[in-house]
């Protein structure tokens, strides 16, 4: 991706795939994931996921894996709701933007 | 930098950080690596790029200074150039010196307060130390002394028995010829003594032989490894 990703759109994907699984998921494998959509440092994300749970947004819990403890993270329904307000402002930022695109033929 | 001495480092300039906030951070640092397995720790120390920077974000992040988006997120993923496969280490080098402020200021102040604690700490211990040291010595010189005096003592008895030993059986001898009884008698006890200092004699030679060389030996060796941690404390400074 080209374009300089803000706070904002980075908290809006993260929480979109963390959404994803129901039951929540793990950091790296929700490196991995938003890494599908844009290239970000492994070390970017948890900041991004600190923040995100301080806001109330996601939550953690500890499960057992392979004899050790694993810090999951599950989007709230605070965290939902924000997800929501992220993806309609988007929708009208992205359409407006290709519309200009396209008047340019 | 293998994963083992990235995490050791990471910790290491992280370790005033509060408890819980430490623990999450290098908990999810830890997983990480785990996660992501064996085969990918190489790539991803790279990408994480180095403890200090991975320990300047968790300090920037904890003090709120990453909630606009901040130089580490943007640089990350607005930049084309980190899809080639060969990354510029100078992108990092630049991130970690505009890094050094946060991290050198907690670092030092740790140095400081260090030195002068130990200042402190060695002007209440010096007489403590001396007097500790003196009551040593004392100790060490007095074991010293028992084990010259018990050497002087084997010795002088030894020479003194047999002597007394054979002088009683030259007097039996010689007191044969006067009474013969009382001469046999004398011989004996001579001969008794005798055998009593020989014993003496094995004895204290086995002493001078084995126990004091031993003693010598353990002495030499204790002083050389005082001197040895003396030496390594000063290296390891």
């Amino acid at each position: 991706m080209v374009f300089n990703t803000g706070a904002a759109l980075l908290d809006a994907i993260v929480l979109a795939v963390v959404s994803k699984e129901i039951e929540g998921t793990y950091g790296y494998k929700i490196t991995q994931d938003v890494q599908r959509a844009i290239t970000i440092s492994e070390s970017t994300l948890y900041p991004v996921l600190r923040r995100l749970q301080k806001e109330e947004c996601l939550e953690v819990y500890d499960m057992e894996f392979g004899g050790r403890n694993r810090r999951y993270y599950k989007i709230t329904s605070k965290g939902s709701v924000q997800l929501n307000l992220y993806k309609g402002e988007w929708n009208s930022y992205s359409e407006k933007i290709s519309m200009i695109f396209a008047e340019v033929g | 930098m293998s994963k083992l001495e990235f995490m050791k480092q990471l910790e290491y300039l992280v370790q005033d950080i509060t408890e819980d906030d430490k623990r999450d951070a290098i908990q999810y640092y830890y997983d990480y690596f785990e996660d992501a397995g064996e085969e990918n720790e190489d790539s991803i120390i790279r990408e994480l790029g180095s403890p200090e920077r991975i320990a300047a974000i968790i300090r920037a992040d904890l003090n709120s200074l990453l909630e606009e988006g901040g130089e580490f997120s943007e640089i990350g993923y607005s930049d084309d150039r980190y899809k080639e496969p060969k990354l510029s280490l100078s992108e990092y080098a630049q991130v970690a010196v505009v890094e050094e402020p946060f991290e050198k200021k907690p670092l030092e102040k740790n140095k400081t307060l260090y030195t002068i604690l130990l200042i402190i700490a060695a002007m209440i211990f010096i007489p403590v130390l001396w007097n500790v040291v003196g009551g040593g010595i004392g100790l060490v010189t007095g074991f010293a002394g028992i084990i010259l005096a018990l050497l002087i003592i084997l010795g002088t008895l030894t020479f003194g028995v047999l002597v007394g030993g054979i002088a009683v059986f030259i007097a039996g001898i010689s007191f044969v010829f006067v009474n013969p009884l009382s001469g046999m008698l004398l011989i004996g006890c001579g001969i008794c003594i005798i055998g009593i200092g020989l014993l003496l004699l094995a004895l204290s030679l086995w002493f001078y032989k084995t126990v004091v060389p031993n003693i010598v030996r353990a002495v030499i060796n204790f002083c050389s490894s005082l001197f040895q941690k003396f030496r390594k404390g000063g290296k390891a400074k």
